[in-house]
């Protein structure tokens, strides 16, 4: 079994999309900019396609928990596919299965990158995403039994994911042992993007080469992806939410969040926010 | 005595110690039996192994944890040994997909994941991957253009007299909250097809065609990017390469019936145009779709 899954973890909205594309870019042999709609990093935990592909079942006729009990079976071994490297984006806190046993396949897992975001921005953003009033994505993200994909009424192409609370989901991650994280604040990647993917490159042990990495980040730049959304359309865009690539930047929740969400959030999520230099 | 049960579905009269309301009864003599029984725990000559399955070209062990394992033997054998307080509702949805798939398999034939219409005699089949809307488009011809429906999930293909034929399934249909909705049918009633899973059985008794069919032309459904629906042709060689994609339980089954499979594809691809559909996921597109399809079908 190989031990090379590289989790690109977070909550939604926090630079997960970014760190893919950029990767992409990086690891991509020819000098072409990847195409968006064909990453070929960081399939996500929750793929119903993958989990299918790799048990041979059918799921859409699964409950929630049975789906969650084949990820780990499904992940380990469409992880055999890859070499050094197999990133898989997650949006799933880091939980066990009710029984107990590991929903991550951990025996195969190298480790992890974790995108913290400030939830005063998440929450923006979060609205934008889900087609829902800022209100209502606060009540989300300071929900500590939240779960996204999780429909009843319709076929989803993911399988239903518990993200909890933004902070729970933010400890979930940093506090397990089972394996190296690295936190990677998003406003730090906005600031000085070649020093926050250096360190993602020294943490994975990947040379890191200055011009490779300049274009890299030209080409998976905010402003490029929006562009690109505009041209090609995003795959990964739910359909509710009018552009994927919204706003992108640090601190304009001063200008959008009433007095009382501001308050909410930082009651309610305090702990994490603190920690990560929010407050 | 145990009582059992006769259908017919696929082209098979099934003997059933599990009553299938779902199938057609049959009176003819079987050819299929389903039965409760012990289980081995293991093939003893396995060739694939899958999360909680084992197959071989004519054995296949699965075990779903906390209904039933189920053990199909020769295309003409299934045994299932339930667990303690397992939903019989649990017990038949396995049956009505994996292991009828396993014994068409078994037995040779070629299961396409796919719904079915009638147009003319002949067989019009919608391929694609689970949630693309197969079930909701041939309900949807059914009930703007009267299109009789012969299957849900799996069409078969076999072949009479070295030509390719169509059985139908059975009358019934899957379908989400969101395509009743689309098709305007109200759940009330409707059973759901699993205990804890949130989909609903809709029966097409008075609209079902029971019987052989000639094929007339299969539609691949697939994802658009782009905010628009757009059906293309395909030909030649890349008939044979989308429509592969979508034989039933392919991942499951690896290639283990190749040889079988190539052979009633060709046929069947011979004589089906083949169409690609892209639609937008997510948005509802079911009325200016079923006018496009009913529009190409009546050209073929």
């Amino acid at each position: 079994m190989k031990k090379n899954i590289v989790w690109l973890a977070s909550y939604p909205k926090s630079g997960n999309t970014w760190c893919r594309v950029f990767l992409s870019n990086y690891l991509n042999k020819t000098k072409e900019t990847v195409d968006i709609n064909n990453l070929q990093i960081g399939s996500i935990f929750s793929s119903k396609h993958i989990i299918e592909d790799n048990t041979g079942l059918d799921i859409s006729e699964y409950t929630e928990n049975e789906c969650d009990e084949l990820r780990n079976f499904a992940f380990t071994k469409w992880a055999e596919n890859f070499d050094d490297f197999a990133f898989f984006k997650t949006h799933d806190a880091y939980l066990p299965l009710d029984s107990g046993e590991n929903m991550f396949p951990v025996k195969s897992t190298k480790a992890a990158i974790y995108f913290i975001r400030n939830p005063l921005d998440v929450t923006i953003s979060f609205a934008n995403h889900l087609a829902c009033t800022i209100d209502k994505s606060t009540n989300r993200l300071c929900d500590k039994n939240f779960s996204i994909a999780a429909s009843k009424k319709k076929f989803n192409q993911q399988v239903r994911q518990k993200i909890l609370s933004w902070d729970l989901h933010v400890k979930s991650w940093t506090e397990q042992n089972d394996f190296p994280v690295l936190v990677i604040r998003y406003e730090d990647m906005l600031l000085n993007p070649q020093k926050e993917f250096k360190k993602i490159l020294k943490f994975l042990k990947i040379k890191t080469d200055n011009n490779k990495l300049n274009s890299a980040i030209k080409n998976s730049s905010f402003d490029k992806m929006k562009l690109l959304e505009k041209k090609t359309g995003f795959k990964e865009k739910p359909s509710s939410c009018k552009k994927f690539f919204n706003v992108g930047k640090s601190g304009y929740y001063k200008e959008i969040l009433s007095e009382n969400q501001i308050k909410k959030i930082i009651k309610e999520q305090k702990d994490s926010m603190k920690k990560f230099g929010y407050l | 005595m145990k009582k059992h049960y006769t259908y017919s579905a696929f082209g098979l009269i099934i003997s059933s110690e599990i009553e299938i309301p779902e199938f057609v009864i049959s009176k003819e003599k079987s050819n299929v039996t389903i039965c409760y029984g012990n289980v081995p725990k293991t093939l003893k000559k396995a060739e694939h192994e899958g999360f909680r399955y084992q197959i071989s070209k004519n054995e296949f062990l699965i075990k779903y944890s906390t209904w039933a394992t189920y053990f199909v033997c020769n295309g003409e054998k299934v045994i299932i040994q339930p667990e303690k307080n397992a939903d019989e509702r649990d017990i038949r949805a396995f049956i009505l997909s994996t292991v009828i798939a396993i014994v068409l398999h078994q037995r040779g034939l070629l299961p396409l994941h796919t719904s079915g219409i009638v147009y003319k005699n002949k067989g019009v089949l919608f391929a694609g991957n689970s949630g693309i809307g197969k079930s909701t488009i041939a309900i949807a011809l059914n009930k703007k253009y009267k299109y009789k429906f012969i299957s849900d999930d799996i069409t078969v293909i076999s072949e009479q007299n070295a030509a390719p034929i169509i059985y139908s399934s059975f009358p019934s249909v899957k379908l989400w909250q969101d395509s009743l909705d689309m098709l305007k049918i109200s759940n009330n009633k409707l059973p759901l097809i699993r205990k804890d899973v949130n989909k609903f059985r809709y029966n097409t008794n008075t609209d079902f065609y029971s019987g052989i069919l000639n094929p007339y032309a299969i539609f691949v459904i697939e994802n658009n990017v782009q905010n628009k629906v757009e059906i293309i042709e395909i030909k030649g060689v890349e008939k044979f390469n989308i429509v592969r994609n979508h034989i039933f339980r392919a991942k499951m089954i690896k290639e283990l019936y190749s040889n079988e499979h190539f052979k009633l594809l060709t046929l069947f691809l011979n004589s089906a145009k083949c169409y690609k559909i892209l639609r937008p996921k997510d948005v509802n597109t079911i009325n200016e779709l079923s006018s496009m399809i009913n529009k190409i079908i009546k050209k073929v």
